[in-house]
C-alpha cells in the first residue's frame, strides 16, 4: 500500500508539474509577449484625411494604387483604399499559419513569441513611418477591421511590416516548415541592352498566399515635403496596406530590389528592410547614397539588395548588390555589364561565412544562379521581354526539361511578382497574375503608361491554366495521401505524373505506396533523374534507393 | 477565426482555474505559485492596458463587455466580500483556504475573471481595519511603501500601473503570509510593485 502510494504521488505530482509546464509555455509566455507587444498607436489628430489625388484603379489584373500627401495622409489613404486586400492578405497569412502550425494553442505561442520579439519594433521607425503605419491601420479599422480578436491593428500592421525579415529566420527554423526562398533578379548595363539602356528585372517569390500575386498592389507615390530632406516621386510594386517596398523605383531612375540572403551575422530585432528600403527610394538620387544609407541600417536579417540606375555617372558602376548583414555589408559590381543575383552572397567577403556556403550547397540558388547566366549569355543585347522571358524560364541548367513546378527553376510558379524596368526610359512593366506568367503593364513614377506598350504574356500560360494551377493543391494532397498511406495514395500519385511527368516528386511519392519493390527501384530511379531540387532530397531519394536495391537483392 | 486576443485576457482567470485543477492532483499550497502570480502580473498589465492603451482596450471592451459600470461594479463587490467573510467569521473560512488549495485558486480565478485588480485592492485594505486573522503587522509598512511609489509613479501616463502596483502589494499582503511565508511574501509584494512602477516609467 505504501508503495501504490508513492506510485500516486509520483503520479499526481508529475501531472501537476506537467500542468505547470504546459500553462507557462501555451498561456503565460504567449499572453506576456502580447501584452508586451501591444503599444499606443502614434497621436493622429489633426485627423487625417483622403487626398483628392489618392485614388485606387483596376489596369488590366494589376491593382494600381496612387498615394498622395503626408505621411499620415498618404498611410491612412492606403489603408482605406486597399483594405479589401488587406483583408484577403490577412485571411490568407492565418489560413497559411494554420496550415504550417496546425494546433492553435502552438500558433497562440508563436504569435506571442513573434509579439514578445517584435515589442521594441516600433523603435526601429521614423517618426513619419510610424505615423504612416498608424494612418494604414486607422484606415483599415474605418473600412472595418475583421481581424481585430486577433491583435490591435496597429501592432498587428507594424508587425507585417517586419513579416519579409521575420519569415527568413523562420525558413532554418527545424520546428517549422516555412516555405523556401526564391526570389531571382539580374540587370544589364548598356553594353548588354539592344537600345543602350540599363534593364533590370526581378521574379518575387512569396508563398504567404495567392492574393499577393492576384492582389497585387502597383504604388505611384507623390510624397509632400516634409522637413528640409528631398523627397522624390517613386513607383513600387508590394501589396496592400505597406509602407514598405521590396522592388521599386524613383524618378531619379534608381531601382532598388531585395532578395532573401543568408549568413552567420543575426539579431532577433532590427529595422524590417522593406521600411529601409522605401526610405531609400523616397530619399536617394543615386546608387552611392543608397548603399550608404542601406549600409548604415540596423537590419537584422541577411538581404540581396540589388541597386541599378538609368543615370549612372561616367565610369560609375550601372548596377550594383548590396550584400547586407546585421553589422556587415559588400558591395558586389556588376562584371561583364551584367549582375545576377539569387539567394546567397558571392563577394568573396563571404567566403568563410558557413551559413551562406550552405546555402549555396544545399538550396536551390545556385541552381537558379547558374541557369540566369547561361540565358544571359545566350542573348547578345537584351531587351525588356528578353529580360522577363528569363524570369519565365523553367528548365534545368543546360536548358534540361524539369516540368513544371520545380523549386530549382528560375520561375518555380509560385512567384507573386514578376517586374521588368528599363530604368533609362524610366519604365516599370508589372506582370498580370500569374506568377509572373501573365501581360505585363507598363507605369512609372506618375501611373499606369499604356501608350508605351506591353509585354506579352508567357507562352506557359495556357499550360498554367490548363494543368498548372491546381499543381501545388494536388501535390500537397498527394503528399498527405502517401503520408497516411490513403487508398487513393497512388491513384493520386499517378495522376500527377501523367500531368507533370519530369516533375521528380510524383515518383518518389509513389515508391513510397507502390507494393511492387521492382517498380520503387525504378520510380526512384526517375526521381533522381528528373533532378530534385534540393540537395536533401536528393540524398534522401538515395539512400532510399540503396535500401530498396539491397533489400531487392 | 483565431481568438488570440481574448484568450490573453482570459489567461489569468485560465491560470487560475488550473492552479485548482493543479492543487486537486497535488494538494500542496506550493504548487499554486507558478500559475497565480503570472495571473496576477497579466491581470496588472490588463488594467494598465485598459487604461493607458487605448487600442488594446477596444477589443478587450467588445468581447468581454467590460465597461466602466461593470468595474464600478466589481469595485463595489470588494467591501461585499469583506462583510461576508467578517459575518461568517473569517478565520474559519481563512483555514478552510488554507487546508484545500484548489479553493484559495478559486477564489482567486473569481477574483480574478470579475474583479481585476479593484476587487483584491479592496479585499486588501481588510487587513488594515484589523479584522480577525487578515490582521499582518507589515501590512501598513507595505501600504506606505505602496503610496510612496505612487507618488513617485504620479506624473508619469502610466497611473493604472501604479495602482496596479498598489493592489498587487495589498493583495498579496492579504493573501500570501498564510500561505508561503513573509519574507516570500513580501519579496513578492515588492518584486511586483517594482514591476508595476518600471513599466509605469517605460510608458512615461
Amino acid at each position: 500500500m505504501t508503495v501504490l502510494r508513492a506510485i500516486g504521488a509520483t503520479v499526481r505530482c508529475a501531472a501537476a508539474s506537467l500542468l505547470i509546464g504546459a500553462a507557462w509555455l501555451f498561456l503565460v509566455v504567449p499572453g506576456f509577449g502580447f501584452v508586451r507587444g501591444s503599444r499606443p498607436r502614434p497621436d493622429l489628430s489633426p485627423a487625417p484625411r483622403l487626398q483628392p489625388d489618392s485614388r485606387i484603379q483596376r489596369v488590366g489584373a494589376i491593382w494600381h494604387c496612387h498615394l498622395a500627401g503626408s505621411a499620415r495622409d498618404r498611410g491612412y489613404a492606403c489603408g482605406r483604399l486597399t483594405a479589401p486586400m488587406m483583408e484577403a492578405h490577412e485571411g490568407e497569412l492565418f489560413a497559411t499559419l494554420r496550415e504550417l502550425v496546425p494546433w492553435f494553442l502552438v500558433r497562440h505561442a508563436i504569435l506571442g513569441l513573434v509579439n514578445l520579439n517584435n515589442r521594441n519594433l516600433d523603435s526601429y521607425f521614423l517618426p513619419d513611418e510610424l505615423e504612416a503605419v498608424a494612418g494604414i491601420a486607422r484606415g483599415y479599422q474605418d473600412a472595418g477591421d475583421p481581424n481585430a480578436n486577433v491583435a490591435p491593428a496597429y501592432g498587428r500592421i507594424l508587425g507585417y511590416h517586419a513579416l519579409h525579415d521575420t519569415s527568413q529566420y523562420l525558413i532554418d527554423n527545424p520546428l517549422i516548415t516555412a516555405p523556401m526562398v526564391g526570389c531571382s533578379a539580374v540587370a544589364v548595363g548598356p553594353l548588354r541592352s539592344a537600345d543602350g539602356h540599363v534593364l533590370v528585372g526581378r521574379l518575387f517569390d512569396f508563398e504567404g498566399g495567392r492574393s499577393f500575386d492576384f492582389d497585387k498592389v502597383v504604388y505611384t507615390v507623390a510624397p509632400a515635403e516634409e522637413g528640409p530632406q528631398r523627397r522624390l516621386r517613386h513607383v513600387h510594386v508590394a501589396w496592400g496596406g505597406m509602407h514598405g517596398a521590396v522592388t521599386g523605383a524613383n524618378e531619379a531612375g534608381l531601382w532598388i530590389s531585395v532578395n532573401a540572403g543568408v549568413s552567420d551575422h543575426f539579431a532577433y530585432g532590427g529595422r524590417p528592410l522593406v521600411v529601409a528600403v522605401l526610405r531609400a527610394l523616397e530619399t536617394c538620387a543615386s546608387i552611392d547614397e543608397a548603399v550608404a544609407q542601406l549600409a548604415a541600417q540596423p537590419v537584422f536579417v541577411s538581404e540581396s539588395v540589388l541597386l541599378a540606375t538609368g543615370k549612372a555617372a561616367a565610369g560609375a558602376p550601372s548596377a550594383v548588390c548590396l550584400e547586407l548583414a546585421p553589422g556587415h555589408h559588400h558591395v558586389r559590381v556588376l562584371e561583364d555589364d551584367r549582375i545576377v543575383v539569387t539567394n546567397h552572397f558571392e563577394h568573396p567577403g563571404w567566403n568563410d561565412d558557413v551559413a551562406n556556403a550552405n546555402r549555396r550547397r544545399e538550396g536551390t540558388t545556385t541552381a537558379r544562379n547558374r541557369r540566369l547566366h547561361e540565358l544571359l549569355d545566350a542573348v547578345p543585347r537584351h531587351t525588356p521581354t528578353s529580360i522577363a522571358t528569363m524570369l519565365r524560364d523553367r528548365a534545368d541548367t543546360g536548358g534540361g526539361d524539369l516540368g513544371f513546378g520545380n523549386r530549382a527553376a528560375v520561375n518555380a510558379w509560385i512567384g507573386a511578382h514578376l517586374v521588368v524596368a528599363d530604368l533609362t526610359a524610366g519604365v516599370l512593366w508589372v506582370a498580370e497574375p500569374r506568377h509572373g506568367l501573365g501581360t505585363m503593364r507598363a507605369f512609372d513614377v506618375h501611373g499606369p503608361r499604356p501608350d508605351l506598350g506591353e509585354i506579352g504574356p508567357s507562352v506557359d500560360r495556357e499550360l498554367y491554366d490548363a494543368v498548372g494551377a491546381t499543381w501545388s493543391e494536388r501535390l500537397s494532397a498527394a503528399r498527405r495521401a502517401v503520408a497516411t498511406r490513403a487508398v487513393d495514395a497512388a491513384a493520386r500519385c499517378r495522376a500527377l505524373i501523367e500531368a507533370n511527368p519530369r516533375h521528380y516528386e510524383p515518383y518518389a511519392l509513389l515508391a513510397v505506396v507502390t507494393a511492387d519493390r521492382a517498380e520503387a527501384v525504378d520510380l526512384l530511379q526517375k526521381a533522381l533523374e528528373r533532378r530534385p531540387a534540393y540537395a536533401a532530397e536528393r540524398r534522401e531519394l538515395e539512400a532510399r534507393l540503396a535500401t530498396s536495391t539491397g533489400s531487392k537483392r | 477565426m483565431d481568438l488570440h486576443l481574448p484568450l490573453v485576457v482570459a489567461t489569468p482567470t485560465l491560470l487560475c482555474l488550473l492552479a485548482a485543477g493543479a492543487a486537486l492532483l497535488w494538494p500542496r499550497r506550493s504548487v499554486l505559485w507558478p500559475f497565480l502570480l503570472p495571473a496576477w502580473g497579466l491581470d496588472l498589465c490588463f488594467l494598465g492596458l485598459l487604461q493607458s492603451r487605448a487600442e488594446l482596450a477596444g477589443p478587450v471592451l467588445v468581447w468581454f463587455r467590460i465597461d466602466l459600470l461593470g468595474l464600478v461594479w466589481t469595485a463595489l463587490a470588494g467591501p461585499v466580500v469583506a462583510v461576508v467573510l467578517w459575518r461568517r467569521r473569517a478565520a474559519s473560512a481563512v483555514v478552510v483556504l488554507r487546508e484545500r488549495p484548489w479553493r484559495l485558486a478559486l477564489l482567486h480565478a473569481l477574483v480574478v475573471a470579475f474583479g481585476l485588480v479593484p476587487v483584491p485592492l479592496l479585499l486588501a485594505a481588510v487587513p488594515l481595519l484589523g479584522i480577525g486573522p487578515f490582521r499582518w503587522r507589515f501590512a501598513p509598512v507595505l501600504f506606505a511603501a505602496a503610496l510612496l511609489a505612487a507618488g513617485v509613479a504620479w506624473p508619469f501616463p502610466g497611473f493604472a500601473d501604479v495602482v496596479g502596483a498598489l493592489g498587487a502589494v495589498l493583495f498579496t499582503a492579504a493573501c500570501t503570509p498564510r500561505t508561503v511565508g513573509r519574507w516570500p511574501a513580501s519579496s513578492l509584494a515588492l518584486a511586483w510593485a517594482a514591476f508595476c512602477l518600471w513599466r509605469a516609467v517605460l510608458a512615461g
